[in-house]
């Protein structure tokens, strides 16, 4: 438990926030670019590089997955949770009797039967506190006050309209910056009296300000990166089934990180971590969503452990959008600075999180405000420093890296829509503009003022290629006659960096477990295998991508292998599946361990051909002998000696398992754009094309990294132009169903064309990046540079996303335009 | 949430203000209202069956009436919480005589918590303001018959009093509340004329009308 200290604490900010997470690196040669995927295997065998269908989803589209609500244990009971009317009020009295005395109804449990034992407070991922279940207050809308364990769901959800609790309203804060005042204090619970969770500066202040102060053009701009929830198709939930007789807890669980959820759940109960096995089944999305751990959980397994029966807890839809961790949430005055001859010079921002009432957000534990620092980009400037403060508000905590590498997508709306406004004001195309101002290619490995080492890219293939692709002058042309003609088109850029592939084990860790990723490889006896790994696939392709990689390394064909993750009793340990991760460290574990298989093979097929391990080469799927490659051993004939003729005095078998610890980050890019036409008379904005062009590094899968990418846009869509958490000045959530938050539907998505180029990773063992969340980064700037582009001339210089109908509309009128 | 408007009774202000403070009246006139009482002076206590979109339930709440200058305005603060959320309102009432008949005017400030809230936002102040105007339309209603009562009597040839008194007779039986379900129809209906403005309301019926007959013909053929 020493791992988990109060971050208001300020020593604790000094120590822990430190910036020093960018190291030097590897290779420094610069990377070539391609456009041709490699493959290496034939189709049999299914390397990397070929389109290979999901393995996965036979058994997702015959309805055969199976998530959390489908698992039912004998006896099982059932949870639902009586959650706060209020967003800040005082617990006066809970009457449970009226529920309790409801046939079916076995327990009410509140706070105060979780203080006896001591489990009425859990930490949270950033070693911040958060309640379970309160005693004394609540502080958000829709906090969990008590759970009801009943032997029907809908016992349950009819026993909590019988929970009576009292309130005593108190001063509710829901502006972040009035929260700074410090007038109501939402966490009193706290040794400071203050909502101020922790300060962080990254940067050089003496060199930005003096860059500052020599710029020849400065823009400046105030933007909200709006909360916004993951919302999955699948809403979280647990069975709990303690077994009284043998000691053991099992929890099925909707989790992106099994293994750290068992390390914490053995922290916080006391349990032994080897009686604890948390099973993540299928899992219908995550986004970062799943990585926390919320209340329902807990409760859950509390109750469990206590009736000595199985527990089952799903939450609802409404439940799921209101009280589960945010994502975003970010306030911010940025600042960008430019010479006489458009060259950006510096940037300067300052930043105010919202975090809710608690810092519940998943950043690797240095980097409070995550990867954010990433924010100057693509661009190559002289200096940069970033300003940040936390604090506590009256809403649900957060934030959640929803798919993207913490914190970067704030950073890449800002950058990108800053370098959109600066191109703007001084009459540059932004297309010309990014150009001149990329980091060239032979500049890799490129240090930035922040502190990385970019490990590669070539920024201007990926933006000319888009440009390309979508007829880019042709589009500004035409654009220019409809502007005559009074209607309104947009062209956006972006043109992104992110940072994915968490982490290197000596800056990257959460709640002190490093971030490494494992991946473990048993080849049987008649060559086919299985292969386990410390992440968890929600929709990823694991088990076709892992495969591919091994069948790669290996020459097993991808069909043979069995991917297996999420069940902490059988998988390697790891950190699980979240900020592009998992091919940048579990996909590097799988090549490494692979290896190591294909070396211990080597020895086994100098013995079955009796020549000295030198004289053998790798050919695709088999060692041969240099020279005379009819001599040769095929991998699974290796196999099946390994375990019938191996040479006396090595181990039988032949299995693998690799911790992998990066060297670095991935540096995955890409350039989108985005054609909008901009309704004058409604205000609504209708993407007519959109162009994304990434950079992943080689690929594994093109079929996959084309749904991973379909998939990502679709997510950036959404917040560019329809998601936003809205909270009224009482802190009552008002966007508390679907028919309120709204999400994208095949109807107001475009058809989203991909392309791309490869820069590969010169320090990952197969040169790949991570692509998941690329596109839901790169999305909402080119977006929104669309919209802002088709309304610049009439002088709107910004238009915080969601770019609905009623923000154009407004600024439209504002602009004097009145049809 | 702003809740204001204004609405003319055919009835004199001492009809109305009466009727304005009388809770059986009250419970009986507001949709979903049940079981009124005076819990002290000025202070009354009772339930409010709420439906909001969604979410159904019971308020119990409690009314305050300050500020009285009869028989003019008061100031209203009500206090209501129940399994779907709480409701906290203060609001302002003033009457004024047009001729036999009265105007009033209301303004208040309602904060509504809780899943109705969440859950039924959308719907929150169509539904709160329809309810207004059945609540209005029902006491109007019951006013109506008290003023015919009222009529009846003078023209029978009786004082001012026995008047009153006859008019007190008149039973609230005689005005019959609306049932819940009328109720939730005319909260729909009031909603869906919210969302579709007057001038296309035409094309949407008609569109309505159009598929209905389109699903009936592919049904029969």
């Amino acid at each position: 438990m020493t791992t988990f200290h109060d971050p208001t604490k300020p020593k604790h900010v000094a120590d822990r926030f430190e910036n020093k997470h960018a190291a030097p690196v590897g290779s420094s040669a610069v990377v070539a670019t391609t456009e041709e995927v490699r493959v290496t295997t034939p189709p049999e065998i299914c390397g990397m590089g070929h389109r290979m269908k999901r393995k996965e989803d036979p058994r997702f589209i015959q309805g055969k997955g199976r998530y959390i609500d489908d698992i039912k244990l004998p006896g099982m009971l059932y949870m639902d949770i009586v959650r706060s009317p209020y967003a800040h009020a005082k617990i006066l009295n809970i009457d449970t009797s009226a529920a309790l005395a409801m046939p079916g109804v076995l327990a009410v449990i509140t706070g105060k039967d979780l203080a006896a034992h001591g489990l009425h407070w859990m930490p949270t991922l950033m070693s911040d506190t958060q309640m379970v279940l309160p005693t004394e207050k609540v502080v958000y809308y829709a906090q969990e006050v008590a759970c009801v364990i009943a032997t029907s769901r809908y016992i349950a959800a009819d026993a909590v309209e019988q929970v009576v609790v009292d309130y005593e309203p108190l001063d509710v804060v829901v502006d972040p910056y009035k929260a700074l005042d410090d007038e109501v204090i939402i966490r009193d619970d706290k040794e400071l009296k203050t909502n101020r969770i922790w300060h962080w500066e990254v940067g050089d202040q003496a060199a930005t300000d003096a860059v500052f102060a020599n710029a020849a053009h400065v823009v400046k701009q105030y933007m909200h990166i709006p909360r916004i929830h993951v919302a999955s198709i699948e809403t979280c939930g647990m069975v709990a089934n303690y077994n009284p007789a043998t000691g053991k807890m099992q929890l099925y669980m909707t989790t992106q990180a099994p293994h750290a959820i068992r390390t914490v759940f053995a922290l916080v109960s006391g349990l032994p971590e080897h009686k604890i096995q948390v099973i993540s089944p299928d899992i219908g999305g995550g986004f970062g969503g799943k990585v926390p751990v919320y209340p329902g959980y807990v409760v859950c397994a509390v109750a469990s452990l206590l009736i000595g029966k199985p527990v089952k807890w799903i939450e609802d839809r409404s439940e799921n959008l209101q009280a589960d961790s945010f994502a975003r949430d970010y306030h911010l005055e940025a600042e960008l600075a430019a010479d006489a001859d458009g060259k950006i010079v510096g940037l300067r921002v300052n930043g105010l999180a919202d975090h809710g009432c608690a810092d519940a957000a998943a950043n690797p534990s240095k980097f409070p405000a995550g990867l954010f620092s990433i924010c100057t980009g693509s661009y190559d400037l002289q200096a940069a420093h970033v300003n940040f403060d936390a604090v506590y508000t009256n809403k649900p905590p957060g934030g959640v890296a929803y798919r993207c590498s913490f914190r970067v997508t704030e950073a890449v709306q800002m950058i990108e829509r800053m370098a959109d406004m600066m191109a703007h004001d001084l009459n540059i195309d932004p297309a010309e503009f990014r150009m001149k101002n990329f980091i060239k290619q032979d500049a890799f490995p490129y240090k930035s003022p922040t502190g990385w080492e970019y490990d590669s890219g070539n920024y201007h293939a990926a933006l000319r290629k888009a440009m390309d692709m979508i007829g880019y002058e042709d589009l500004r042309r035409e654009q220019a006659e409809k502007r005559a003609r009074g209607e309104l088109m947009g062209i956006g850029i972006s043109s992104f960096t992110e940072v994915v592939g968490a982490g290197p084990s000596r800056d990257y860790d959460i709640l002190g477990i490093k971030m490494f990723d494992s991946a473990e490889i048993r080849i049987h006896p008649t060559g086919k295998a299985i292969a386990r790994f410390g992440t968890k696939s929600q929709g990823q392709g694991h088990e076709t991508t892992y495969a591919q990689i091994i069948a790669e390394e290996l020459g097993l064909p991808a069909n043979d292998i069995e991917v297996e993750e999420g069940d902490t009793d059988t998988a390697p340990y790891g950190l699980g599946t979240y900020a592009s991760r998992s091919t940048p460290t579990a996909g590097a574990a799988a090549a490494m361990a692979a290896r190591k298989i294909k070396a211990k093979a080597k020895k086994i097929a100098a013995h079955l051909l009796e020549v000295n391990e030198d004289d053998l080469e790798w050919d695709v799927n088999k060692w041969q002998v240099k020279g005379s490659p009819e001599q040769a051993k095929t991998i699974q004939e290796i196999a099946f000696a390994a375990y019938t003729n191996h040479p006396q005095g090595m181990e039988a078998g032949l299995e693998a398992t690799d911790y992998y610890d990066p060297p670095n980050l991935t540096f995955p890019f890409g350039s989108y754009i985005c054609v909008v036409d901009v309704d004058s008379g409604t205000g609504e904005v209708k993407v007519r094309r959109f162009v994304a062009v990434d950079d992943c590094g080689n690929i594994i899968n093109p079929l996959v990294v084309e749904g991973q990418i379909h998939g990502g846009l679709t997510m950036g869509l959404a917040p560019a132009l329809f998601e936003e958490i809205v909270y009224d000045e009482n802190g009552q959530c008002l966007t508390g169903t679907l028919a309120d938050y709204l999400l994208p539907t095949a109807v107001e998505s475009p058809k989203w064309e991909t392309g791309h180029t490869i820069t590969p990773s010169p320090h990952h063992p197969i040169g790949a990046k991570g692509v998941g969340e690329s596109p839901t980064v790169g999305a909402p700037p080119a977006i929104a540079n669309a919209v802002v582009d088709a309304l610049w001339h009439l002088g709107v210089r910004h238009i915080d996303i969601p770019i609905t109908p009623e923000k154009v509309w407004q600024a439209l009128r504002d602009a004097g335009v009145t049809e | 949430m702003i809740i204001e408007g204004e609405y003319t009774f055919d009835a004199p202000q001492d009809l109305v203000w009466q009727a304005l403070q009388d809770p059986d009246v009250l419970s009986s006139a507001m949709p979903g209202g049940e079981g009124f009482t005076a819990v002290g002076e000025n202070e009354y206590e009772g339930n409010l069956n709420v439906k909001v979109g969604p979410v159904q339930g019971k308020f119990k709440g409690n009314i305050k009436l300050t500020d009285i200058v009869a028989p003019e305005s008061y100031t209203m603060t009500v206090d209501g919480k129940g399994a779907p959320g709480f409701v906290k309102a203060v609001g302002s009432l003033k009457l004024t005589p047009d001729g036999e008949r009265t105007h009033i005017a209301y303004h208040g400030d309602a904060q509504v918590g809780g899943r109705i809230a969440s859950v039924g936002q959308r719907l929150l102040d169509t539904s709160a303001k329809s309810i207004i105007r059945q609540s209005l339309d029902g006491l109007n209603e019951y006013l109506k018959v008290q003023v015919a009562a009222r009529a009846a009597a003078t023209a029978a040839g009786a004082s001012e009093e026995e008047a009153a008194a006859a008019a007190a007779q008149v039973e609230i039986p005689t005005y019959t509340p609306p049932s819940q379900t009328s109720v939730a129809m005319n909260v729909a209906k009031d909603v869906a004329g919210d969302l579709v403005p007057p001038k296309y309301r035409p094309l949407v019926i008609g569109g309505v009308v159009l598929l209905v007959l389109l699903i009936l013909y592919l049904i029969f053929r």
